[in-house]
């Protein structure tokens, strides 16, 4: 018998903390760093630790992407006691902002889900073939395949 | 015959996992060891839909299968 699923995802580092270790530790800082990074060269854009409001004021973030596009950046916040993901910015007064927020939060969310499913199978001690795919309306797809 | 998984990932995360080759219940015993492990990663999977493959998919996969084989033992 073999069986085709579909998931929802959502990124929550809790292995670490449920140890009694802190957040930084968890497998998955490493897998939103490299996630992270991976969106902001997408989009060619920077990483840095600071966002800005429109009143210019900085904020610190564990990591903020600017591009050309959103200067004031995008952060993201892992939080300490619950491990989960939030992303910060303001889009006040600038047309079409959001939707480009959106774009970013949506990929960094889809590197993090590539990487952590290459890792998972690879700990089920499958081999490993990642194939990025251009897509009409996703922008981009990518197809994890494990062989046993 | 090999076991392959398969995973499409869309841009808002959404990951659609196709088991293939997998004797028997063996399939679901793997899917909860993924979607464990995954857990432990970081990434929380929340099952949207669950499909058992019928016998005319399995018996396509199989004839691929053995294509593939034949391919191989021809080089």
């Amino acid at each position: 018998m073999s069986l085709i699923s579909s998931y929802k995802t959502d990124i929550r580092l809790t292995q670490a903390l449920s140890e009694g270790r802190s957040v930084e530790e968890d497998p998955g800082w490493d897998i939103l760093h490299e996630a992270v990074w991976a969106a902001a060269e997408e989009f060619m854009g920077e990483v840095s630790h600071t966002v800005k409001d429109f009143y210019g004021r900085s904020f610190y973030a564990d990591w903020v992407i600017s591009t050309p596009e959103i200067p004031r950046g995008i952060g993201i916040n892992v939080d300490r006691k619950t491990g989960q993901v939030m992303f910060i910015y303001d889009s006040y007064g600038l047309e079409g902002y959001a939707r480009r927020i959106q774009e970013i939060k949506e990929r960094v969310l889809q590197n993090y889900s590539a990487i952590a499913v290459s890792k998972a199978l690879s700990l089920l001690n499958y081999q490993v073939d990642v194939v990025e795919e251009k897509h009409a309306t996703d922008g981009k797809r990518v197809i994890v395949t494990g062989v046993l | 015959m090999t076991r392959t998984i398969r995973v499409e990932i869309s841009k808002n995360g959404r990951i659609e996992v196709d088991f293939r080759g997998f004797p028997g219940e063996t399939c679901l015993d793997e899917q909860e060891n993924l979607t464990r492990i995954l857990k432990s990663l970081g990434l929380w999977a929340v099952p949207v839909t669950i499909e058992r493959k019928d016998m005319q998919q399995i018996r396509r996969e199989l004839g691929a299968e053995e294509e593939r084989r034949k391919e191989v033992r021809a080089e």
